[in-house]
This record gives structure tokens, sequence and C-alpha cells, in this order.
């Protein structure tokens, strides 16, 4: 049996955070820009991984993708540049499924 | 820091490190929020502070808009008690703007880094931090201590915006 860091109950609670922002941003979206929907879904990703992380459930890879999203985070990028970024994680992630 | 340094040095910060912010700093933080002029000194406003991080976390569940993990959240309100809300003029809305504006400032002159946030579910946050039926959060700021500083966004030119005497030439 897996050894998580995090308690059970402690990551039911962390993941029901999650789904709660997942839902709250699904209904905030009806009056906010079109963009806005990418930044809440990468913010959900960064979230999971965080929460990943804290329960013993991360590896090199998935740090490392959790690092890029805070990177973009940090930054101020266009859209062009932001696309860029993106494309680049996904071939990342893309190379990495072939290994799972 | 002086002022004019301040406004010009303002960023906002989304990124922070876990360091608590200090309850003197907070104080001085709201002062300077109550000290923002407001329409005929009305003074409609009310501050309210979240800090203890697992208050935090569940905030950040119902209020998109925080990115990243402050150390701390103001919530700007406004008082609509003993008022009729339909006759109240938007002054009142541009009242914690300016209140906004000078926390941004006083947090940037202690050493802190703030965001304003508009996107938060209105009644979910009334419903957490069981606000009264008359008062509307209006919008949150959250502060930390930065972890690293955004470099500048890109601002309009001046004579964009900026007309004198006349907004056609004359």
């Amino acid at each position: 049996m897996k050894k998580y860091k995090m308690e059970p109950t402690e990551l039911k609670n962390e993941l029901f955070m999650l789904v709660s922002y997942v839902i709250t941003s699904a209904r905030g979206l009806y009056d906010e820009p079109d963009n806005y929907g990418i930044f809440r879904l990468i913010d959900s990703a960064g979230r999971l991984l965080a929460i990943m992380e804290s329960a013993g459930m991360s590896d090199d890879f998935i740090a490392s993708l959790r690092e890029q999203i805070d990177e973009e985070r940090e930054s101020s990028m266009d859209d062009d540049a932001q696309k860029r970024h993106l494309d680049a994680m996904v071939l990342k992630i893309a190379r990495e499924l072939q290994k799972r | 820091m002086e002022t004019l340094e301040a406004i010009r040095t303002r960023r906002s910060v989304r990124s922070y490190t876990s360091e608590p912010i200090d309850d003197a700093d907070l104080q001085k933080i709201i002062e300077a929020a109550a000290s923002a002029p407001s329409g005929g000194n009305s003074q409609s406003w009310l501050f309210i502070s979240v800090c203890e991080p697992k208050q935090i976390a569940r905030m950040r569940a119902i209020c998109p808009g925080i990115i990243g993990i402050p150390s701390g959240i103001i919530v700007l309100c406004l008082d609509f008690r003993g008022q009729k809300k339909e006759v109240l003029p938007i002054i009142k809305y541009l009242d914690i703007g300016a209140a906004m504006q000078n926390i941004l400032l006083a947090a940037h002159d202690l050493g802190l880094g703030g965001c304003a946030i508009g996107s938060f579910h209105v009644e979910g946050v009334k419903e957490f931090l069981k606000i009264p039926e008359q008062v509307e959060p209006v919008l949150l700021i959250v502060l930390g201590k930065p972890r690293s500083i955004p470099s500048a966004p890109r601002k309009k030119l001046l004579q964009e915006i900026y007309f004198q005497e006349s907004f056609e030439k004359i």
C-alpha cells in the first residue's frame, strides 16, 4: 500500500477545495473575458499538481510541470508568448506520456 | 518611500513567500484604506481581513481570481444598511477604488505585494464570511511578501490618454 504524506481526510479536503474552485470558476466565466478560461484551467492544473506533491504523489516530471506553471503565473506573457509556452508544455507532456 | 516613487514602482504581485503579515503592518494598511476620500465623507466601506492559512485556502476555492497563495486577503465591502441601495450613486463604488489604491500603496511601502481581485463569487463569499444581507463585497485585495516582482506592464503613452483644456485640438 502506498504511503502518502497527507492524511486521507486532509487529501479529501484539498480535493474538495479544488472542485469548489473549478465549479466557482465555471460560474464566474459567464461574466468574465473569454481568455480567463485559459487562466482558470492552468491554475486548476497547478493546484492539482500542488496537491499531488503534498500527498507524496509527485515525481521529477510532475515537479517540473508545476514549476513551469508557476513561472507562467509570475511572468507577464502576452497571448503569443503564452501560446508558445503552452505548446512547449504539451509537447513535453506528450513525450512523457509515451513512458507512462 | 516617496509617494510618487511608490505610485511608479507598485506592481500587481501574484506570487508570495509563506511569511505571514505582521499585525502592526495590517493595521497600518487598514488605516490607510480608511484615510481614502469618500463622497460626502460617507465612508460607506467595511473591511474584512482574512489571514488564517486554512481560511485563505477556503477563500481560494470560491475566489478564482486569487492566483498563488497570499498571506492575507482584505475584502472591501459597501455598507448599504439603513440606506436604499437603488438611490445610491456610483460614486460609492469609486470610493472603494480610492480605498483600494491606498491599500496597495501602503502595502508596497511596507515591503508587501498586493493585487486587486474582482473575480470571486459574491454570494459565496457573503455566505462563507457571514456577511449581512445589506453589505456587499465589492473587491478583494490579496497581500503577501513578494516571491518575485513582475516587470512593469505596457502602459499607453500619455499622448493617447491625456488632453488639455479640450478633447479636441483647438
